[in-house]
């Protein structure tokens, strides 16, 4: 049986380039259908954010010097909006990426994509690419908005190297958030209909990673818990680098400020590593394991 | 159709396939419970011919498609493509063949043709320029020039076939699988897709179908397996499928009719060489009555008509049918092609 067969194409690294740009732009095409989504990925967080400001002002005139005093934060409304925007964006990833696999199911494309050659690896990392983009874009906006609202000041005090190191910090915090993505899609594909788990999952990460307070408020179990999480790393990083309030390693004991930034993201960096790698090695696993049953059509 | 070459270009072997499937008994409590799929299927399909699978709903078709591109494994038995093995080397596999699996449903309906022509060439690895040359030529064959800046959404049911039908032939692939190719389309655009498959194979691809249309199998293949609970009973070309298991030659004969004819059929019955006669009775206004008769012997067609004529029956049409690939399902199985056969025997196994 094994004779010489001509195979028409090949899998270039070129060509997987091709593939991802084309998955983007197939994906953005599709957002272009859904403008609507769009706006409500930028307005959501603002929304959210509302919520516990006029709850603060409502307390106390005086609430953002409490609210200093426990989180290093000079501007506490800004220190809220760049918390509900990073949360916005990374529930955004969990649920975007998680339900990829659902959705194709459900419209019938799944089999369509599985049946051509392009690598599984490659299909995340073009529906990544894709998500990073968007949720960057999306954050930018938002964040320049709420900021514009409730803290005009600080957003003008921003610079163009300190904007740029935080869309770095998102990137680096991003990817992990793939890696946990890619793991909450292999539960979605095991256990079909778990949306009410994503749901719940999403407050879990807002409290973890610190959306309106300071880790340091949570109790030292969750702390922990919370510091396994690389979007926690993530936020309280975007904050030290726009509003000065102090990295993770130095809330937690760390005296040198500069040395003590570099510190999170190194281990932002590795922790990401970790989640990515278990997160693709997961899903990579469900899918052949979904081959080995019924396969993926089925839903 | 194509000439066909000797030299398999499918090659199946002892293939088979279990489905286990969890069943909750109680809160604590899970049983497991095995289907056979697939049993011992052992198939040869050559270059260049159409190849349908024929059965009944629920016979395995699509479990074995899905096996051959790729998206199942076997739990056991080998299956190779042009010599490539499924199982290890399924991504070459991929490379060389296509499949529209899900019909109108395979494409994003969101995107317009192109956007999705693009999307699936680029899939391929194929170049940019390529991909574009393609939707051209497949557009300009398939006539959806016009629509193919559209999005997918605002299609008729046959233009997404045909744009489901394009996305499986973007790659130009080698072996092209078609699960089911008109299930759901009205009879104008099935004829129309049965016409876009004969093109196909007659510029070279293989072609790998599925059906439970009897008269689909009949007009299109070169070679026929009917499959039934997950085995081939019987592989050969339509006619000698129908030589073989027809050993009668078998007559189906309607009679339109002016009036019912109660009481009047079991006489039809009783004529030598009748194996079955029964009365249609319309369903619609300005319909007529008719009587369907089946008889091994041309002479029981006269003498039937006489029976009518005693009977003051007027005649008002006649049509005469050949054996189908539906009379060899019935002389192998028992049952017709409609029934459902899904419902599979299911064994208790251990967890």
């Amino acid at each position: 049986m094994h004779n010489e067969v001509f195979l028409p194409s090949k899998t270039t690294f070129r060509g997987n380039i091709t593939i991802v740009k084309s998955i983007v732009k197939q994906q953005l095409a599709v957002l272009r259908a859904y403008w609507g989504a769009s706006l409500m990925s930028i307005l959501i967080p603002l929304m959210f954010v509302l919520i516990p400001i006029m709850i603060g002002r409502s307390v106390s005139p005086n609430y953002e010097q409490n609210f200093q005093q426990n989180t290093g934060a000079t501007d506490a409304e800004a220190y809220l909006v760049i918390g509900a925007v990073f949360w916005a964006m990374m529930v955004g990833i969990l649920w975007d990426f998680g339900t990829y696999l659902r959705e194709e199911q459900f419209q019938g494309t799944l089999e369509s994509v599985m049946v051509t050659p392009v690598s599984r690896y490659v299909l995340a990392l073009g529906r990544g690419l894709f998500s990073l983009t968007f949720g960057l874009v999306s954050s930018f906006i938002s964040i320049t908005i709420g900021l514009l609202i409730f803290s005009p000041d600080v957003l003008f005090s921003f610079t163009f190297v300190r904007i740029m190191t935080v869309f770095l910090l998102i990137i680096v915090s991003y990817f992990p958030m793939i890696g946990m993505s890619l793991l909450v899609g292999t539960l979605v594909i095991k256990f079909k209909d778990i949306e009410s788990v994503i749901n719940l999952l999403q407050w879990v990460l807002g409290t973890l990673m610190g959306v309106f307070f300071s880790i340091a408020a949570l109790p030292w179990g969750f702390r922990v818990v919370a510091l396994l999480f690389p979007p926690t790393w993530g936020l309280n990083d975007a904050r030290a680098i726009l509003l000065s309030t102090p990295p993770v390693v130095v809330m937690l004991g760390f005296s040198n400020y500069t040395q003590g930034l570099l510190l999170d993201t190194a281990i932002t960096l590795a922790i990401g590593i970790f989640w990515s790698l278990v997160g693709f090695f997961l899903f990579i696993r469900i899918l052949e394991h979904a081959k080995k049953g019924s396969g993926l059509g089925e839903y | 159709m194509s000439t066909l070459n000797s030299n398999p270009i499918i090659s199946i072997k002892n293939v088979y396939k279990t489905y286990v499937g969890k069943h909750r008994k109680g809160f604590f409590k899970t049983e497991y419970r095995e289907v056979h799929a697939l049993k011992d299927v052992t198939i040869d399909v050559h270059r260049g011919e159409i190849f349908t699978l024929l059965g009944p709903n629920g016979a395995g078709k699509t479990t074995l498609v899905k096996i051959l591109t790729t998206l199942l494994l076997p739990t056991r038995g080998t299956a190779f493509i042009s010599g490539l093995d499924v199982l290890s080397e399924s991504s070459k596999v991929r490379r060389i063949i296509n499949a529209m699996l899900m019909g109108e449903r395979s494409t994003y309906w969101k995107l317009s043709g192109r956007q999705n022509l693009e999307f699936f060439g680029a899939l391929y690895y194929m170049d940019p320029k390529d991909i574009e040359e393609k939707i051209e030529e497949l557009s300009k064959a398939l006539k959806i020039s016009d629509i193919i800046d559209r999005p997918v959404e605002s299609y008729s049911s046959g233009q997404k076939y045909k744009l489901a039908f394009a996305k499986a032939l973007i790659n130009d692939p080698i072996v092209l699988f078609l699960d089911e190719p008109t299930a759901t389309l009205d009879p104008r655009s099935a004829n129309e897709m049965r016409e876009m498959i004969k093109k196909t194979n007659k510029r070279g691809t293989t072609v790998f179908l599925t059906t439970h249309n009897m008269l689909e199998a009949d007009e299109l293949s070169d070679t026929i397996a009917i499959l039934d609970f997950g085995q081939i009973i019987a592989v050969d070309t339509p006619q000698a499928l129908k030589d073989q298991f027809l050993t009668e030659e078998l007559i189906h004969v309607d009679i339109k009719v002016d009036k019912p004819i109660n009481g009047i059929i079991p006489k039809l019955i009783e004529l030598p060489g009748v194996t079955n006669a029964s009365q249609r009775i319309p369903s619609g206004q300005g319909e007529f009555p008719s009587v369907a008769l089946t008889t091994k012997e041309d002479d029981a067609i006269i003498s039937s008509l006489s029976i009518l004529h005693q009977n003051n029956i007027r005649v008002l049409g006649l049509s005469t049918k050949q054996p189908s690939l539906e009379d060899v399902f019935l002389a192998l199985t028992g049952r017709t092609l409609s029934e459902d056969t899904s419902k599979r025997e299911e064994v208790a196994v251990d967890a």
